[in-house]
């Protein structure tokens, strides 16, 4: 339940109230996942994101050779921003419902860490870099590090460098239902012509394990090699996970459907071309 | 803080809590078309807003975030009670049933519209991704869509594509106006927490956090001492009155086997003690003052466990037969434990609590063994089927006041005479003259309102403190203490000749209906009631027995068992035909029922008595699974390019009943007013299926004028004449007859005061339209009528009393095909193709009785693929939420989804119509089961048909 209220209108604000106010304050971007009955018994004062005016999509601003999106960029507005990666805007529909895109933000998806949010491991797959802001200043982050520190500073920007627009990728969510709970998120992305030996490959699995969703010994034997048999692509990724079981699905499951999926986004990156 | 926006155009500054839910504070303002179906999920969309233009859910909002916003709800669309076009396009394209989504749906059309004025079907699919409608079913929404882009440009575009049935009727078989669309459809105030005055208390449940205990000590001494604590009630205070919550006709033949609270409980969500305080923020503070210690008992989970040797008794209770007392009863008693309290049976159901047995029927026609010894093939196969929830979009509700002395219970119920008779009982035998039951609209019943849930106890202390009382179900009550479909577990037997002709057919079912015996004999009877008669063999069996456990409570859920049943023997039906090398479809056709068949096994399926023998007085199966089978093209097989994915095809033939022969009785009345129209004032409970539209075609067909001419209000225990409740698929057939009664008798009185007019004899008048009797010499209008009648020198006003009861069961069927694609490597499947092809007679209202196919199907769609309650093995349930739940949403519609009306003329439903609605329920799980057979070869045996249980069956899976 948000007690109190703030919403300022420069950063410099923000920072000062959140450095202040420390743990018992919580940005509010949307509130999706805030303002959500699941989250209404924590108590903290909110500061919101709306007046500071980071919703901007800008390419090749502030010095940054590719693409700067603002955190409180809605789903929606991502998906409609014909600059944005198709990649990206295709993981921002994987968010099927629309009322829901309409708050939810970019900044606020990565931010809240759930197990499989829906542009984690496509923006990995981009190679995306985060502006973090706090009272220290500002520092720039790779998202994979940003997900294992786990920082409790603002989000200011997230930065596409440019060689990632060069960069194909794959992707699938898997799900019952389109609005139902997502059971694994894969994205899978590299380098190179179509077709041609795989280059620089990216390998990011959601729902297989809590942090670290790269598969980086699945990334080094793909490199510089030709696309694999998808049986032996499978086998790898089959090692490489572990999930644990829940009551909704089996590890078996899991470790099948990751490597399945990798696999199927690999074909799919393989062959893309936009 | 004050917030200052734009409501609907109009600036507002409003005081508010920074944290308030916006939702809640938009209702506090009197804007009561925001509603909630997630408590703040965010899953329903029910509390859609627009903000800034651009849907959002209100419940997701706080309200410090809507400073200098635009925020337009459905109200702002209401220029001089005008409907948009929207609006009107949604009730004439019959998508508006129970309407408790509607004014979402508007929202987020009229957003849609505003940014593409001609948009795609995935346009539109995008548009309502975050509407949960649990009614319709979506497909219409396209129809509505195209016609409210017509309508902007031309407001009197008229609605196409609707189909017409019936010749010579001017509204029967016709599309119309829904009657309580328009107030659906503008989010005026209709359902029950649209009522509930300032001050009223609000009832909150403690619930028990263990599947199967005892309460050893309960202190609430804490809690009631919290001031704005009115009254807490526990099991030390309650009444010693034991009764059954299943909204069935009385005698019932569910055993009285529960007071109000009691010391044990027996599911997770069980009650522990009712809080009365001024608020909810009062009561959840009690709640956490009351000290409760539990003996923990072992839970006992499935019907397997329950019949175990030596299985913990759920009910050991002490046996008492109001009728039929079996002999042994006395020694039988001697065994029970006074701690477990009673069971009263109205009449015996063969129980036997002792070993956990709630209820039990066996019965036959023929000699199964026999049949299946003189059979060439043999088939034995087990299906079972997990727990679903009706998730109505309004949950359970419940609001009672006093008015004087009397009793007023504003309820959200499919049977508002059921419900006061067992209030009355409740209250301790006060007379039923003292209780008012006002059936509000209800946002969803399907079964689950076919049961006293919580009327009972806001009845109650409502009545012992005086003070109104309002209680609402949390989501998560909604799935652990209100209905369920029937855990089932059903043996099938098959034998049939090398030619496909049945020898052979039993079905074994076995039960599990948790903790309280609601329907406990009659959901699993349905069963085999609406799945035996659809195949003509001379040998037919059937053993029931169910079981009590420490589940989430069961009980009704549209299709009363017979989606289990159907997708048990239709699936063996199938799996016979492989066996015999013959095409699904060709076996079928082969034993299926045919209009004039006696249906012999009816016998021995009374809902606890004596059953009747029925002939079959209209069939439609033929042209259903003709057409179907063109519309699918049967026997050619698909490809979908993709090597990993498989196209499927498959079939099952269904049927219901319409309403309960000998059991059911509905009554209507109507009353000329001052200008020759009409009020009618129909028992029927219409839940958004349409009924007080069909109750008022019936009138308006037999009298001869306008739709506009017949104001319906029903169910009402104090305006309107009894009716059984909607269940049982009674809704057209009983209580639209009670209307057509009533008009018709309203017609002979019409016709012998003309006569008097005219001077001429009643025989040789008739009623022509509008409005008018036409004589030989002469004409007088109903208005003329009702100034003579209401004079001071005239007989009185016009009325007349229709009642309507019968032993004729006419039998609605249909016939569902669709093709799935099945990924062999990912178990996905996906529905392509879904065709459901129904007889329900005449279809009174097409494009409603079409949307209660589309709904049914796609609710049963969600069975069959995604929905499933999962219960930890400690009996709570883990997924007590919409999302969490899986229910299908607009995303999971096939891609083509056609519902289509094979009428036939039955000679025994008024103007020729059978039930619609749950038959609807039947097909989706055979039919999806054996496309995926057909796509990859392997049968499911158990829904829903998850990827990992597809991945097992093929193997992929260990
Ligand atoms: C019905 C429903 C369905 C959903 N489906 C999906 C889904 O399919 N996939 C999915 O991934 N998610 C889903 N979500 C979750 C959620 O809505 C999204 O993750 C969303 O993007 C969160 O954004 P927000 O702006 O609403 O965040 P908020 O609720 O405002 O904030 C979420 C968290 O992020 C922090 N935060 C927000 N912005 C910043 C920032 N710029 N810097 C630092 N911290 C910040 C907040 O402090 C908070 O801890 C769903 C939610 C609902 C209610
Ligand atoms: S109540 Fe807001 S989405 Fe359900
Ligand atoms: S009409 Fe949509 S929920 Fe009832």
């Amino acid at each position: 339940m948000i007690r109190e209220f703030h919403r300022p209108v420069t950063l410099r604000d923000a920072l000062e109230l959140k450095a202040r106010l420390g743990g018992g304050a919580r940005y509010l971007a949307g509130g999706t996942e805030l303002n959500a009955i699941s989250a209404r018994a924590a108590e903290f004062t909110a500061i919101a994101l709306d007046g500071l005016g980071l919703g901007a999509v800008a390419e090749g601003a502030d010095g940054v050779d590719g693409l700067r999106l603002g955190p409180t960029l809605t789903l929606q507005e991502l998906i409609d921003a014909p600059a944005v990666p198709p990649a990206l805007r295709e993981a921002a529909a994987h968010v099927a419902n629309r009322n829901i895109r309409n708050g939810a933000t970019l900044g606020g998806n990565l931010a809240a860490r759930r197990a499989c949010a829906a542009l984690v491991p496509v923006l990995l797959a981009l190679e995306a870099d985060l502006l973090l802001c706090d009272a220290t200043g500002e520092r720039r982050l790779p998202l994979a590090d940003f997900r294992r520190e786990r920082p409790d500073a603002l989000i200011t920007a997230i930065l596409l460098p440019a060689a990632a627009r060069a960069r194909r990728v794959g992707l699938r969510r898997f799900a019952r239902t389109a609005n139902g709970p997502t059971l694994l998120s894969v994205a899978v992305s590299c380098l190179g012509a179509p077709d041609a030996r795989v280059q620089s490959p990216i390998v990011a699995v959601a729902g297989v394990a809590a942090d670290s969703l790269r598969l980086t010994g699945v990334e080094r034997r793909l490199q510089g090699h030709a696309l694999p048999v998808r049986a032996v692509l499978e086998g790898w990724v089959r090692e490489a996970v572990a999930p644990a079981a829940d009551p909704f699905a089996s590890a078996e499951l899991k470790r099948h459907l990751a490597a399945v999926l990798v696999a199927d986004c690999l074909a799919r990156a393989a062959q893309r071309e936009d | 803080m004050l917030i200052a926006f734009t409501l609907n155009g109009a600036p507002r500054r409003i005081s508010a809590e920074p944290g308030e839910c916006v939702l809640d504070l938009l209702r506090r303002e009197g804007i009561t078309s925001v509603r909630n179906g997630c408590d703040g999920e965010g899953a329903c969309g029910a509390c859609a807003i627009l903000l800034d233009g651009k849907p959002v859910n209100s419940c997701l909002l706080v309200a410090a975030q809507l400073e200098g916003r635009t925020v337009t709800t459905v109200d702002a669309l209401a220029r001089a009670r005008a409907l948009s076009p929207v609006q009107s396009a949604l009730i004439d394209a019959g998508i508006v049933q129970c309407g408790y989504c509607t004014p979402a749906m508007v929202l987020a059309l009229e957003s849609l519209l505003g940014r593409t004025p001609d948009p795609s079907r995935a346009a539109i699919r995008d548009a309502l991704s975050g509407t949960f409608c649990r009614c319709t079913g979506y497909e219409q929404v396209y129809g509505a869509v195209e016609l409210a882009r017509r309508r902007r440009l031309d407001p009197a575009a008229a609605v196409e594509d609707i189909p017409e049935f019936k010749n010579g009727t001017r509204v029967i078989g016709k599309a119309a106006r829904k009657v309580d669309g328009p107030k659906l459809a503008r989010g005026e105030k209709a359902f029950v927490e649209d009522m509930v005055a300032p001050g009223t208390c609000v009832l909150v449940m403690l619930r028990s956090p263990h599947a199967h205990a005892r309460i050893a000590r309960i202190d609430a001494s804490a809690a009631r001492a919290l001031p704005g604590v009115v009254y807490i009630l526990t099991h030390e205070n309650c009444p010693d009155i034991y009764y059954n919550q299943a909204g069935q006709g009385f005698p019932e033949p569910s055993p009285y086997d529960r007071k109000l609270l009691s010391a044990k409980v027996r599911h997770v969500g069980d009650r522990v003690a009712a809080v009365l305080a001024e608020s909810r923020e009062i009561a959840e503070a009690a709640i956490r003052l009351i000290a409760v210690e539990y003996e923990v008992l072992t839970p006992v989970l499935t019907a397997d466990a329950a019949k175990a040797p030596g299985a913990p008794l759920i009910h050991n209770s002490r046996l008492e037969y109001v009728v039929g007392a079996p002999p042994g009863l006395a020694a039988d008693n001697a065994h029970a434990d006074p701690r477990d309290g009673r069971i009263i049976y109205q009449f015996p159901i063969h129980a036997d609590p002792r070993r956990n047995l709630a209820a039990s029927v066996s019965g036959g026609i023929g000699d199964v063994e026999r049949g299946l010894a003189a059979a060439d093939v043999v088939l034995e196969r087990e299906y079972s089927t997990s727990q679903v929830q009706c998730t109505p979009v309004e949950p359970h509700v419940v609001y009672t006041r006093m008015d004087g002395d009397r009793l007023i219970i504003h309820a959200s119920t499919q049977v508002p005479w059921h419900l006061r008779r067992i209030v009355a009982r409740l209250l301790g035998g006060v007379s039923e003259s003292r209780i008012r039951v006002i059936k509000e609209r209800v946002g969803g019943g399907f079964g689950a309102k076919q049961d006293i849930v919580l009327e009972e106890v806001a009845a109650y202390l409502t009545w012992i403190t005086g003070r109104p009382v309002f209680q609402r179900f949390t989501r998560e009550e909604e799935f652990i203490a209100s209905r369920t479909r029937h855990v089932m577990k059903i043996r099938v037997r098959l034998g049939a000749k090398r030619d496909g002709t049945l020898t052979a057919v039993h079905l074994d079912l076995t039960a599990n209906t948790g903790p309280y015996g609601s329907h406990c004999l009659t959901v699993p009877m349905n069963a085999c009631s609406k799945a035996l008669p659809l195949f003509l063999c001379d040998n037919m069996g059937f053993r029931v027995e169910t079981y009590y456990s420490n589940i989430p409570p069961t009980g009704a859920y549209q299709g009363y068992g017979a989606p289990q049943g159907s997708f048990a023997l239709q699936t063996a039906v199938a799996e016979l035909a492989e066996q015999l090398g013959m095409d699904p479809l060709a076996l079928l056709e082969k034993n299926r029922v045919r209009e004039g068949a006696m249906l012999e096994i009816l016998r021995c399926l009374g809902e606890g008595r004596e059953g009747v023998a029925q002939r079959v007085s209209s069939c439609g199966l033929g042209p259903c699974l003709e057409r179907g089978a063109a519309a699918l093209r049967w026997g050619v097989r698909e490809e979908s390019g993709d090597p990993d994915v498989a196209i499927g095809k498959g079939v099952a033939i269904i049927q219901q009943g319409s309403g309960l022969p000998g059991l059911d009785s509905a009554n209507a009345e109507i009353k000329m007013l001052g200008d020759g129209t009409f009020v009618l004032l129909a028992g029927g409970a219409d839940l958004g299926t349409g009924l007080d539209t069909v109750a008022a075609k019936m009138a308006a067909e037999t009298l001869c004028t306008d739709l506009e001419a017949i104001a319906v209000l029903s169910a009402d225990t104090d305006v309107t004449p009894f009716d059984k409740g909607a269940y049982a698929s009674s809704g057209t057939y009983f209580s639209g007859a009670a209307a057509l009664n009533a008009a018709t008798a309203m017609k002979a009185r019409i016709l012998a005061v003309a006569g008097e007019m005219l001077g001429e004899a009643p025989e040789g008048l008739a009623l022509v339209h509008p409005a008018t009797v036409q004589g030989k010499g002469g004409s007088v209008t109903y208005a003329a009528i009702a100034n003579r009648t209401q004079g001071g020198t005239g007989c009185g006003q016009l009325a007349a009393t229709g009642h309507f009861t019968t032993d004729k069961a006419s039998i609605p069927y249909g016939a569902h095909f669709c093709s799935v694609a099945v990924n062999r490597r990912t178990g996905e499947v996906k529905v392509l193709k879904y065709h459901a092809l129904q007889d329900c007679g005449t279809p009174i209202n097409p494009e409603l009785a079409l949307g209660q196919i589309y709904g049914g199907v796609l609710k049963t769609i969600g069975h069959s693929l995604y929905e499933e309650m999962v219960l930890d093995g400690k009996g709570r349930c883990l997924n007590p939420t919409l999302r969490d739940y899986q229910v299908p949403m607009i995303h999971e519609v096939p891609e083509v989804f056609r519902a289509e009306l094979v009428a036939t003329d039955d000679p025994f439903g008024p103007f020729g119509a059978k039930s619609v609605s749950e038959i609807s329920c039947n097909g989706a799980a055979p039919a999806i089961a054996n496309a995926i057979h057909d796509a990859v070869g392997v049968w499911l045996r158990e829904w829903p048909f998850t990827p990992e249980r597809i991945l097992r069956a093929l193997g992929t899976l260990a």
